[in-house]
């Protein structure tokens, strides 16, 4: 489905005037298409390439 | 003299002083600089009491190593203190660091001269480098074209005599693609082996910071300067510093080189696709091993590193309310991370585990992987789409189209010379090896380098 990038701004409360939104929604559009599948293929197991470590005093 | 190499063996016969150096860069920057804007500010008098001191230390014994009295420049990103950081943004047009970043602290202590602060594409967020609150950058090798960016005064400085070095940061192919453009040699070091202390974000997780050079053991002597652990980068890994200086008289024998079958021999100018295979012909006829390889979904990494960059600089920015400290084509992109969702950037991540390990197991069957570093020539400045092969595409797409994914996965590029287009513009060969191998790539680039001219010929803004 796609998505509603105006709704999207709204809802967020975000200040970005109509006439530049229009222009980014293509870009926006185009990221959703080709990403949407490989965050959807994504496997419980996978973890994020960022993850914490916690350093401490070596005990 | 244009390269580390040949001044620094200058300076130790002393046909030549730091000073002398020096006033040769700053007269270089005099003259071409009404043509080129590759600087936001020049540090003319800090430089000749830099190189000064360089030479005093260098008669009394002292030798600092190979950027000892050599003139050189930093992107206008590394915070440098008591000389103004602009980032190319209006947000930080009058600030005036008051510590150095780690790179600059290393430059000082390696004795090199700080010529300058160059420019940028505005926050390092772009692939032009046509700053619009400082202008402009142009290309040495046609003024009517970009030089690349977002280092594009780094790369253009370099390519016309203006510094000896340049450095520059490279987020989504911020060096590789002045390098390119400009004929110069650009490198991004493996994500965690250059510190990033002190230097002005853009998408933490991709930044790297690396020179932008005159061939390719300059670009070995610089990283050898510059690398090295350090507590307060978060990301620093603690490995020792090697000698990176590759030797003379290098054979390629069994050396894996890893030639894609896909992906990145798509869409290219074909001038661009000939100089690869040339290349590729080159590395084997000095020993080296060429074979076809697989690689991983790299439009796939690409749109990963895309929703990464957007989310890290848009939350960076998110403070910033003001619309109109930023240029147009910055504020489309940081509209566009506010956009997206926390849980989109969070798979990114985790996408990125696993193009990480793709990679990696792609280089248990090879030593290094040739592409071309840009698929076309250096566009003419305002040109907002390419045609490649008959086919329009969005001139920052296909500009980072090769590169992007690099940093996605943080291994270390190297791109040089290789030739030229049908219209006279350089082309890059972007060399990516093994993380913490860029011994490894800069011995390959050196061997072609050795091989090849590419890298002498003078842009005809000289």
């Amino acid at each position: 489905m796609k998505k509603d990038w105006k709704q999207t701004a709204q809802a967020w409360n975000l200040p970005i005037p109509t006439e530049d939104l229009e222009k980014i929604i293509p870009s926006l559009d185009g990221l959703e298409v080709g990403f949407r599948p490989l965050a959807n293929s994504l496997d419980a197991s996978t973890e994020s390439a960022m993850i914490y470590k916690l350093l401490g005093p070596v005990e | 003299m244009r390269t580390i190499v040949e001044a620094s063996a200058a300076l130790r016969s002393k046909k030549v002083s730091s000073v002398e150096l020096t006033r040769q860069c700053l007269a270089t920057i005099e003259r071409l600089e009404p043509q080129l804007n590759a600087f936001i500010t020049v540090t003319a008098e800090h430089a000749l009491q830099q190189a000064r001191t360089a030479d005093e230390e260098l008669a009394q014994g002292v030798d600092r190593g190979p950027l000892h009295g050599i003139p050189i420049s930093l992107k206008d990103l590394y915070r440098t203190k008591g000389i103004r950081t602009t980032a190319g943004s209006l947000l930080y047009r009058d600030m005036i660091p008051d510590y150095d970043c780690t790179v600059a602290e290393k430059l000082n202590a390696a004795g090199a001269v700080m010529l300058g602060k160059t420019g940028l594409h505005e926050l390092a967020y772009g692939v032009t480098s046509n700053n619009p609150h400082f202008g402009a950058v142009k290309n040495p090798w046609n003024l009517d074209c970009i030089p690349g960016g977002s280092s594009g005064g780094s790369g253009a400085a370099v390519s016309a005599e203006m510094s000896f070095m340049s450095m520059g940061s490279d987020t989504g192919g911020s060096i590789r693609i002045p390098a390119a453009f400009c004929g110069v040699v650009g490198l991004k070091p493996t994500y965690g082996l250059v510190s990033r202390y002190g230097v002005l974000p853009l998408g933490s997780s991709l930044d790297h910071m690396g020179p932008l050079n005159a061939c390719v053991r300059d670009a070995a002597m610089t990283l050898a300067a510059i690398a090295g652990p350090d507590a307060r980068d978060e990301s620093s890994v603690e490995r020792p510093v090697e000698s990176y200086l590759p030797p003379l008289n290098i054979s390629l024998k069994g050396l894996r080189i890893g030639v894609p079958d896909s992906f990145f021999t798509e869409r290219v100018d074909p001038t661009v696709m000939a100089r690869l295979r040339a290349m590729v012909q080159l590395a084997a006829a000095l020993g080296g091993q060429a074979e076809v390889v697989r690689v991983p979904d790299m439009a796939a990494i690409n749109l990963t590193g895309r929703m990464i960059l957007l989310s890290e600089a848009s939350a960076l920015m998110e403070q910033h309310s003001n619309r109109s400290n930023f240029g147009a084509d910055v504020l489309a992109l940081l509209d566009q991370g506010k956009l997206l969702a926390a849980t989109d950037y969070v798979n990114a991540q985790r996408l990125r585990s696993l193009y990480r390990r793709q990679f990696l197991d792609l280089f248990h069957s090879i030593d290094v992987l040739f592409t071309p570093t840009i698929p076309m020539g250096a566009p003419r400045i305002g040109q907002t789409t390419v045609s490649i092969e008959g086919q329009e595409e969005d001139t920052r797409l296909a500009t980072t189209r090769f590169v992007r994914g690099i940093n996605v996965i943080g291994f270390p590029a190297l791109s040089m010379p290789c030739g030229f287009d049908t219209a006279g513009l350089p082309i890059g060969l972007q060399i990516i090896g093994r993380p913490f191998d860029e011994a490894t790539i800069l011995r390959v680039g050196a061997a072609l380098e050795d091989a090849t001219d590419f890298h002498l010929k003078r842009p005809p803004v000289l």
